[in-house]
């Protein structure tokens, strides 16, 4: 029986020599592997081993932030400029506030203090 | 080659590092083509491997014996396989681009396949994550669908869907990308 071209082409992926993954490896590659291993864990492991350290220094660098943001917030003539605003309506206020990176209601604590 | 049990009993027992050579030793070669085959490059697959067993250390104290050690070793491998597949899609890298993976592949000294292997992992290359893996293990490994259902966590039925889906875009693929006559 004469073989269609379909009926080829529908078994093109059934072919052996597909079947087999063209892929080599360096030489020597599966000799060094354990060491290869052994040297990966060693080095990723003192990472793990720093994690306090790490976190104190996140929490230094929070500290850090919180301070500066709160030095920024007493200090900028933003005050000012709510006072004048803070006649207007309360959403247009928050929104104001929001818009240039202030907490709208760590300010209204202040303006509420101020008055 | 030493039985799980007694590299286990060895881990435990605090010769860790002599077990786990031997953990490499029996299982490294085996873990290598599982991901190789999916992910093609030598590069990609070396560093899987080493996440995989780096991730094998720090579990292995707590390994319970439920499984063999290679099938718990398979599971490992196979998340870290699709953790990859799944951020090179989200990063639009080039091995999920045919013609790209094509030049990258031409120049892979690893990768001695004609031009009909070339266009058979385009055409793997461009299948989901998921579909990939199955598709590369019924296609080249023949494994059953029982034992990827456990690496998975995927019911047989869907992976048999699957498989059918992937073997089908495959087949598509190969044949609008070659001569006939090949």
């Amino acid at each position: 029986m004469i073989e269609t071209e379909m009926e080829k082409n529908d078994n093109i992926l059934d072919r052996a020599e597909l079947k087999k993954a063209p892929f080599s490896v360096p030489e020597g590659y599966f000799d060094g592997l354990p060491q290869r291993v052994a040297a990966r864990i060693a080095a990723e492991m003192p990472q793990r081993r720093s994690t306090p350290l790490r976190r104190w220094w996140m929490a230094a660098a929070a500290a850090c932030v919180a301070a500066v943001v709160m030095l920024a917030i007493h200090l900028t003539p933003s005050a000012a400029d709510t006072t004048a605003a803070a006649e207007e309506d309360e959403e247009l206020i928050i929104e104001y506030l929001a818009y240039n990176g202030l907490s709208g209601a760590y300010l209204y604590e202040e303006l509420a203090e101020a008055e | 080659m030493p039985e799980d049990s007694d590299i286990i009993r060895l881990f435990k027992a605090g010769q860790r590092e002599e077990a786990f050579n031997q953990i490499v030793k029996n299982y490294g070669e085996r873990l290598y083509w599982h991901i190789r085959r999916i992910v093609v490059v030598h590069e990609d697959a070396d560093d899987l491997l080493q996440n995989t067993f780096v991730k094998a250390w720090q579990a292995l104290e707590r390994f319970r014996g439920d499984s063999g050690l290679y099938t718990w070793l398979y599971r490992i491998a196979t998340n870290e396989v699709i953790t990859f597949l799944n951020k090179k899609r989200q990063a639009q890298q080039p091995d999920c681009d045919p013609e790209a993976l094509s030049g990258r592949l031409a120049a892979d000294r690893n990768f001695d396949g004609d031009r009909l292997q070339m266009v058979l992992q385009q055409a793997i290359a461009l299948l989901p994550p998921k579909q990939r893996l199955v598709f590369c293990e019924r296609y080249y490994n023949e494994t059953p669908y029982e034992d990827i259902s456990k690496a998975m966590g995927t019911s047989v039925g869907a992976l048999k869907a699957s498989y059918h889906h992937a073997y089908g875009k495959v087949l598509e693929y190969v044949k609008a990308h070659i001569d006939i006559d090949y």
